[in-house]
């Protein structure tokens, strides 16, 4: 007897603008699956537009009325019948309540349910998991701080100082205060509770051992609808400015390589014990030969393509695949890395203040050559408009090895146009001769303080 | 004083009404004697500080849908006439029912899209030809 034949999920919905729904719109494609682009009053003209099967203006220039309406974003997709929700970086990729939406609609979200989004969510309770999983956490509380300061005080005294209170329902630097000294601690509660109150709609705080020179480092994963998790190595997110990344590089450098593959194991075993689905970062500080849990992103990460390049795998493929329903087609046996890859995020800001600077971009002239790969929605009189996150460009290289990476990247940077706009290229053509850069392992300071040294 | 010599005197207000009123000939005669004034086109006028653009063609204008949503005809056909701020159709946006109203006096172009398609926010549904 023939089995009833069941529908396949081929509409995808791309729920996000720039360069990443151009890069999701490729996957599409690749995979033969029909794309649909939406996008707002402002965004008509952007590249992914006219390669998609169909789109959509949603709404306003406005992130609040586009983008981040997840009942705009859902009506869109029953208007255009779609059966998956690629939410891409940002915007709702990791809104619990909109991902609920999307499984209550019948359709599905190119990520992990809305169920596993609030466990990571919430800090307190991912730590929580994470100790269950035996990934590595920082000395600090089981739970939330009470809101009696000195019970409070008695428990951060415990944990010892310097240490740090952060939101639990937060990130990005919101609701979080380094306390230097015991002396210190009442008031950086305080604040970072209103703080997160008034950023997250939840005052509730942790704290935990501050490191002071930490590196940052982070685990991809993936994993199916089958109970199969896969790691793909580490990254080295260490440049950043104001806890926002500039460079990643895969693999991180200086660190045995044994340790990075045991810390890999545990994240893998950790989405297999709580059910996780699709792409996800496991964040971590690493300082003293010591791997720290931050946080879990439940999403794709804008640096994903420094793990493509080292692994050969196709991370946005395989979380549509995922999506679908399928298998992984591959075990973590399977995977190798080679070489040494690296990501410069190109902003339309001013190099030196950070200031965003939209415009219109004159000439765009990428670069080329063995091993160079850009992921840009930039064409020749695009207006960057000054709606959005200021990324236009993501240039990455793979090299032999680091060196060889770090001139590569040296070279394309020095061979890319872009005028009409300010960005961030001046910089990170800097970056790539400064000789902490060059000899690797620097701290997640290291560039503010480089800046501060130049007097920007 | 004669006729003539009166309006010799009146003279300069009379070219002051004339162009006032954009008046270029005047013939006047009684018994005594006859004027005929003509004016000629731009005397006196001072020139315009930029050179003045021809008037302007008469534009269509767009008719907006007011939400991403299914529009819905109400039957208006191509040359209909319409009134600025007339329902010309509809646009279903979830439960509600939305109207997509004339922006200009005119006659209706076709629209640009079927009964019961879908639409985008602020997507142009019509286009309306000005009168005359």
């Amino acid at each position: 007897m023939r089995e009833p034949a069941v529908s396949v999920p081929r509409r995808v919905l791309i729920a996000n603008r720039g360069e990443i729904a151009l890069r999701i719109t490729r996957a599409c494609r690749l995979l033969g699956l029909h794309s649909i682009g939406i996008h707002s009053e402002a965004d008509a003209s952007l590249a992914h537009l006219r390669l998609v099967d169909e789109t959509l203006c949603i709404g306003p220039a406005a992130a609040s009325g586009s983008y981040l309406d997840a009942a705009r974003v859902l009506r869109a997709a029953e208007l255009t019948n779609a059966d998956i929700i690629h939410p891409g970086y940002g915007f709702l990729s990791e809104n619990a309540d909109f991902a609920e939406a999307v499984e209550q609609s019948g359709r599905t979200l190119a990520g992990p349910t809305a169920a596993i989004m609030r466990l990571m969510g919430d800090k307190i309770s991912a730590k929580q998991q994470m100790r269950r999983s035996g990934v590595p956490c920082l000395p600090g509380t089981e739970d939330a701080l009470p809101t009696d300061l000195s019970e409070a005080q008695t428990i951060c005294d415990a944990i010892g100082y310097p240490l740090i209170v952060k939101a639990a329902g937060g990130g990005g630097g919101r609701g979080m205060r380094v306390v230097m000294t015991a002396a210190d601690l009442r008031d950086a509660i305080e604040t970072a509770r209103e703080e997160a109150g008034r950023a997250f709609g939840n005052p509730s705080v942790y704290a935990e051992r501050f490191l002071q020179h930490p590196r940052h480092i982070e685990i991809q994963v993936l994993a199916d609808r089958q109970g199969n998790a896969v790691w793909l190595g580490a990254r080295d997110c260490s440049i950043q400015r104001r806890h926002q990344k500039l460079v990643e590089e895969a693999p991180a450098t200086g660190i045995n390589p044994q340790a990075i593959a045991e810390l890999g194991e545990r994240c893998a075993n950790a989405c297999t014990l709580m059910g996780y689905t699709g792409a996800g970062t496991f964040e971590f500080l690493y300082e003293d030969g010591a791997f720290s849990f931050i946080e879990m992103n439940t999403r794709l990460q804008v640096e994903h393509p420094v793990t493509e390049m080292t692994t050969g795998i196709d991370i946005v493929r395989e979380q549509l695949l995922i999506a679908m329903g399928q298998p992984l087609s591959f075990t973590q046996a399977d995977i190798r890395t080679q070489g040494h890859a690296i990501e410069c995020r190109i902003n339309a800001e001013d190099p030196e203040t950070f200031r965003p600077a939209p415009g219109k971009v004159l000439n765009w002239r990428a670069p080329g050559g063995p091993g160079v790969r850009i992921d840009t929605h930039l064409y020749d009189g695009y207006v960057v408009p000054p709606n959005y996150d200021s990324l236009i460009a993501k240039l990455i290289v793979h090299g032999t090895d680091r060196t060889d990476a770090l001139n590569r990247m040296h070279a394309a940077l020095s061979e890319m146009q872009i005028t009409g706009i300010a960005t961030t290229t001046p910089l990170h053509l800097r970056l790539m001769n400064e000789p902490g850069v060059r000899e690797g392992s620097v701290s997640v300071h290291y560039l503010e303080a480089l800046m501060r040294k130049s007097g920007s | 004083m004669t006729f003539l010599e009166d309006l010799l005197n009146d003279l300069p207000e009379l070219v002051g009404r004339m162009r006032h009123h954009d008046v270029r000939h005047v013939s006047l005669k009684n018994g005594t004697g006859a004027l005929a004034l003509t004016l000629s086109e731009n005397a006196g006028q001072t020139p315009p500080a930029h050179p003045v653009a021809p008037p302007a063609k008469a534009e269509n204008t767009p008719v907006p849908s007011p939400e991403m949503g299914v529009f819905r005809s109400n039957g208006l056909g191509e040359n209909h006439p319409v009134r600025s701020g007339e329902i010309v159709g509809f646009v279903e946006a979830g439960p509600l029912r939305l109207p997509v109203t004339a922006t200009a006096d005119g006659t209706l172009g076709p629209a640009l899209i079927g009964d019961g398609c879908v639409v985008g926010y602020h997507d142009v549904l019509f286009r309306i030809h000005p009168d005359g």
